[in-house]
């Protein structure tokens, strides 16, 4: 028996092994093929029988489902669109890699869930800036303060930054395992708008410093990549620059911080205390928030490095004072993905195990949420049935 | 020779819980094989069979852990079922490998697997994922659930009603399981479940 010829099929292959980093002639000799052969195949030039169909999801370790899907997930091409930094190590280089391409497929997964539930992402469209760099960094902070302002945002501190910029943005946010070099891949695609991967085991106030950054280059950038790397290179561009200019004056808009630091003065001096309370309030680490003071001139000039001569133990000192900041946001996926993922099996679109698959879990724990977030059910005299929510305005 | 799969002018009704509990044949899905290994009496219950049950290889692969008493992850092993002769393994044939293609577009591989193995035998497929038995029923072929295997134990084994209870718990805990509300043995379940102390 044969099937048609089917190039969707042979794209995704091609896809997969591409991310995975694999040759055509390793595919090949795992299906007892030729390279040109393989090479067919992935241009959707051969039939495919349904045995063919089961050995080539085992040569390219994918499911016989992700391959024949219906309706398929849509293609996104977002790995190929990193240029990997020349300093990066080569044992980083092979984690960045399988990072490129684990967020192109989350993306591809986050697409096909809202086109199985009719549901597209609907942001505020953002209005592109251009880069002056005779104009930094006062650029930055008028984009910052217009920025807050057009998605209401108000002069004070930003809590559930990511949350926020998923919604009000539209931008998807996952968070993933990063070489420790690296603060956040971003990159905008066609179908998908503006992706970001922040580093999971980063701290969360680093964390919330590396949305500042992308949001600043999705910003500037209509279509475009770049790995954030930590510390940022020597030799920064002028995009880079501005992502960091604006990532500062974003969660730490200039009036709010002079409003707050008055407050403080008002009482006296302010004490190193004051300083670690005030980051722990705008949830960034004191070094930033001081650097920012600094550059704001709402202080004297080289207060953090006289900090850092000192030896204090700010770590403790917060810990004391009670203002670590949460912790890192180990989320791997949007909330919104999350939400789509169980409407769509809510709905039968998808089974417990696609379910699982999707959000990259097992069943156990996929039945721990879907048991957790199940609607509520009340018993009476003897039918279960589910509390309905009524959210029509009350007459 | 490989069966054709039952025609609806064929298809067989729903079988009833204690029959189909207790009828011979069937092909086993991963979601109700991890509730049955939860309850630590699998062998039993599935001995209640006249045949044991068959499973896929994607099946066999998925199991991977449930929670034991104390919360803590264990992994499945499905060894004591096949030697104690309540499982076997299946290979696919041919035509079982195209059907299970052609349904792998609409649910995972498991469950194709076990409907293309159940449509083409014409034998009963043991799951409970709600999409899976949507399948199952345009294909015609019976549905056994959680829920059935064990009502046809319980008749048969006539465990008390404490050691039931435990039974179901386990489930419930180890498994994180417990049928949906349109289970036609959700209130059963529930009766046994919430047996209060005397």
């Amino acid at each position: 028996m044969q099937t048609t010829p089917d190039v969707d099929i042979g794209r995704r292959l091609q896809e997969r092994r591409r991310t995975r980093g694999n040759t055509q002639q390793q595919v090949a000799d795992r299906l007892g093929v030729s390279r040109p052969t393989v090479a067919a195949i992935e241009a959707g030039q051969r039939r495919f029988t349904p045995e063919f169909i089961v050995r080539l999801a085992e040569a390219y370790g994918v499911s016989v489902s992700n391959l024949v899907r219906s309706p398929a997930p849509p293609i996104v091409e977002l790995a190929a669109q990193f240029r990997l930094p020349h300093e990066v190590e080569p044992a980083e280089r092979g984690e960045l890699e399988h990072a490129t391409a684990d967020l192109e497929e989350l993306v591809g997964d986050y697409l096909y869930l809202e086109q199985l539930i009719g549901a597209p992402m609907t942001a505020l469209p953002s209005p592109p800036y251009r880069i002056d760099p005779d104009r930094f960094p006062a650029q930055a902070e008028t984009i910052a303060e217009t920025e807050r302002r057009r998605l209401g945002l108000g002069e004070g501190p930003l809590y559930r930054l990511r949350d926020l910029l998923e919604r009000e943005v539209g931008m998807r946010i996952f968070s993933l395992r990063l070489p420790r070099s690296v603060a956040g891949l971003f990159a905008v695609a066609q179908e998908a708008g503006p992706c970001v991967a922040i580093n999971a085991d980063h701290p969360n106030t680093r964390q919330r410093w590396t949305l500042g950054h992308e949001f600043g280059h999705y910003l500037t950038s209509v279509l475009g990549s770049e790995v954030t790397r930590l510390p940022a290179s020597r030799r920064i561009s002028s995009e880079e620059r501005f992502a960091e200019a604006f990532a500062g004056a974003f969660l730490m808009p200039r009036n709010g911080l002079q409003r707050r630091l008055t407050e403080i003065k008002s009482r006296g001096q302010p004490t190193v205390a004051d300083l670690l309370v005030l980051a722990g309030d705008y949830e960034v680490s004191p070094q930033a928030l001081v650097l920012r003071l600094e550059d704001l001139g709402l202080v004297g000039p080289g207060l953090w490095d006289r900090l850092q001569a000192s030896r204090l133990d700010l770590t403790a000192a917060r810990a004391h004072l009670g203002v670590e900041g949460p912790a890192p946001d180990g989320r791997m996926l949007p909330a919104r993905f999350m939400l789509l993922a169980i409407e769509a099996y809510e709905h039968d679109d998808l089974s417990e195990r696609q379910l699982a698959d999707l959000l990259h879990l097992d069943r156990l724990s996929v039945r721990e949420i879907l048991r957790s977030m199940a609607r509520a059910e009340v018993e009476s005299g003897g039918e279960v049935t589910a509390v309905e929510f009524d959210l029509s305005e009350p007459a | 020779m490989v069966k054709s799969p039952p025609s609806s002018s064929t298809c067989r009704s729903r079988p009833d819980a204690m029959s189909a509990g207790t009828d011979g044949d069937g092909v086993i899905d991963a979601d109700v094989l991890m509730n049955l290994v939860a309850t630590n009496q699998a062998t039993e219950i599935l001995s209640v069979r006249r045949s044991p049950m068959r499973v896929c290889a994607v099946t066999e692969r998925e199991l991977i852990y449930i929670c034991d008493g104390e919360g803590r992850r264990v992994s499945i092993d499905l060894s004591p079922l096949f030697t104690a002769g309540v499982l076997v393994r299946v290979d696919l044939t041919a035509a079982e490998t195209a059907r299970y293609v052609g349904l792998a577009a609409e649910i995972d591989d498991g469950e194709a697997q076990v409907l293309a193995v159940a449509a083409i035998r014409g034998l009963p497929a043991a799951t409970d994922d709600r999409r899976a038995r949507r399948c199952a029923e345009r294909l015609a072929v019976p549905i056994i659930s959680t829920t059935m295997l064990l009502r046809a134990w319980a008749e048969s084994a006539k465990p008390s009603p404490m050691a039931l209870r435990e039974t179901l718990i386990r489930i419930e805990r180890g498994a994180n399981h417990v049928p949906a509300r349109d289970d036609p043995s959700r209130a059963w379940w529930d009766d046994h479940a919430r047996l209060v102390d005397d």
